[in-house]
């Protein structure tokens, strides 16, 4: 894997395809969970882009790597991307939440290929990728398992439980990434409930933990790449500081946004702002 | 029908240790994850002897719980163990959506079912059946002796889904012949044929419903013994039979009266074939700590307290 510089540019060129895709999709599906999506989505682009081993023509296949959503609100970002992919038919996103559809507002395992885990419930997933991570270890398989955590979730209890046995049973193979947005759903997590200092305590708790702003594509893809070629025992996280809404500049750290509905002008403005007048962005 | 039970009871030593760890010899999927209580859960043979697969998570039973669907979402058959009152109740929400709603390979072993822990209320699962049963997709089973333990285990192996068994540990008697007697998930089993009523009961409330039934006998009420270990899904047909053939029940069991096998019959009967049903049980209470001979005793769970309710129900069949 080359960190050289198309790779980096040609990533946030992808990152910012997705996002004008996600606020297509707030829009025309009339409401997302738009600003967590657009605070995760260079994270998530980093991951399933430039080192995540996997075959959209071959979902299930027994080497791939494996990503996991822990916080299913963030669901929008993940079915984006596997659209774009081609784990599924891009034309599917136009039915978003809709009764019946299989792209629910939070992700769940088994609907469509690519989301392999159920996140609508806050803190369990780490633990789904613990034993995922020890299952490659008895499979003698080296894939690794990648999990997608939220800030606010860290609240819930599960989560350090998961990290101690992780640490335990030196899951080298598993690699966990925060978005830490600063905002969970009554306020700014600072407020709620402070989990700071975030990295001290992954850390304390034995995890190869790395910090870094996560909304730049060539500092999160820096640290992945360190730690995919890591030669250490420990789990790994990356705590990516982001901004809530990143993008669009009248969502951007704006606590309004928790759910998000857009009208034609908002659309048409978030567009503007984010590929000026340059129609063929997309 | 008569030959199912042995002449006379044996006494088994932790039959649960050898069944897990026979099934780790023949199924090199299994594997086995405990919360800080391998001896206690009698998986410490299997962790000798399959170490590789053997996972002890500290008390930590939410995480023990994600960590067995992983590794089931990966083809491995985990089996999970703790204190019934622990994996139920403490991990009650990883249980529901995890295990339950995949419909992962899991099987959650729960040891001290009913009034059997010293502990007191902390200890004693008196509501396991009643939480895991309201769950869809799991099966629920509640083993009787060494014969059907020893049975159980690999045929819950084999089972696709997720299953709560409660489980027996150290000196377990043995009711069932093991040649003769074979358990099936959701098969009720005839024990005794009479028409005066039916006693159904299930896991270790066998040995007082054999008693009860004998109790009953010598007054010249004959009754019908239906042993249940599955309590979900339930077995409709052997229920179905019962009711036409004595018309009136008694439910037994090492649980409360609510949301158990009593809650369970009483369901079937009142929306298919209704009739009187008397329920022996734990009444609506937490139980002190105290030794199972004691609690059984206090909470009127012995033999002439289920006569008491057979006869009610006796008398409520003939007087309406």
């Amino acid at each position: 894997m080359s960190l050289d510089k198309d790779f980096i540019q040609g990533l946030e060129k992808k990152a910012q395809e997705l996002r004008r895709l996600l606020v297509e999709v707030t829009f025309r599906t009339k409401g997302a969970y738009l600003a967590q999506a657009l605070s995760g989505i260079d994270m998530m682009t980093a991951v399933h882009y430039g080192f995540l081993r996997s075959d959209p023509r071959n979902p299930y296949d027994e080497s791939r790597d494996r990503f996991l959503l822990s916080p299913g609100h963030y669901a929008l970002a993940l079915y984006c991307i596997l659209a774009d992919r081609g784990y599924f038919d891009k034309e599917l996103l136009w039915t978003f939440k809709e009764n019946g559809s299989p792209l629910e507002l939070a992700s769940h395992r088994g609907t469509v290929p690519g989301v392999e885990a159920s996140g609508g419930s806050l803190g369990q997933v780490l633990s789904i990728g613990v034993g995922m991570a020890l299952a490659g270890r008895l499979k003698r398989s080296n894939y690794k398992v990648f999990v997608f955590m939220s800030d606010g979730e860290q609240d819930e209890g599960q989560v350090w439980e998961a990290c101690a046995s992780a640490s335990h049973y030196k899951l080298s193979n598993l690699i966990a990434l925060i978005d830490c947005n600063g905002f969970q759903v009554d306020g700014a997590t600072k407020d709620v409930m402070n989990m700071e200092p975030l990295a001290e305590k992954y850390r304390a708790f034995g995890f190869d933990c790395e910090e870094c702003d996560g909304n730049s594509m060539e500092q999160v893809c820096q640290i992945l790449d360190k730690f995919c070629k890591a030669d250490n025992d420990k789990p790994k996280v990356l705590i990516g500081r982001t901004i809530r809404g990143k993008g669009v500049s009248f969502m951007e750290g704006n606590k309004d946004f928790h759910y998000t509905r857009l009208d034609e002008s908002m659309r048409n403005r978030a567009l503007e702002e984010m590929f000026g007048g340059d129609s063929d962005a997309l | 029908m008569k030959d199912l039970l042995l002449e006379k009871v044996e006494m088994v030593f932790s039959p649960y240790r050898k069944a897990i760890a026979a099934l780790g010899e023949k199924n090199e999927k299994v594997v086995v994850l405990g919360a800080d209580l391998g001896n206690s859960c009698e998986i410490d043979l299997f962790k000798e002897r399959f170490g590789e697969r053997f996972f002890n998570v500290g008390s930590a039973e939410q995480n023990e719980i994600g960590c067995a669907v992983g590794l089931a979402f990966e083809g491995f058959v985990p089996f999970v163990h703790s204190f019934g009152v622990f994996i139920t109740r403490r991990a009650y929400e990883q249980v529901c959506v995890q295990v339950a709603m995949h419909k992962a390979n899991v099987k959650l072993i729960g040891m001290l079912p009913g009034l059997i822990s010293r502990l007191g209320p902390t200890h004693q699962a008196i509501e396991d059946l009643a939480l895991m049963k309201t769950l869809p997709n799991m099966v629920v089973i509640d083993p009787a002796d060494a014969t059907e333990i020893e049975q159980l285990v690999p045929i819950i192996a084999e089972y696709d889904g997720p299953v709560y068994s409660r489980m027996l540990r150290r000196e377990v008697k043995r009711f069932f012949s093991s040649e003769k007697y074979s358990f099936e998930i959701g098969r009720a089993v005839f024990l005794k044929k009479g028409d005066a009523l039916a006693l159904v009961s299930t896991g270790l409330m066998l040995e007082q419903a054999i008693e009860a039934h004998g109790m009953l006998e010598q007054e010249g009420i004959k009754a019908t013994l239906l042993h249940m270990p599955t309590i979900k899904p339930l077995d409709e047909d052997a229920l179905r039979i019962c009711a036409k053939e004595c018309g009136a029940f008694v439910t037994i069991e090492n649980h409360l009266t609510v949301g158990g096998l009593g809650s369970s019959v009483a369901d079937f009967l009142a929306q298919n074939t209704p009739c009187p049903l008397e329920k022996v049980g734990l009444q609506d209470t937490f139980a002190v700590p105290g030794t199972p001979e004691y609690l059984f005793e206090r909470y009127h769970l012995t033999a002439p307290y289920i006569v008491e309710k057979a006869k009610k129900a006796l008398a409520r069949k003939h007087h309406g």
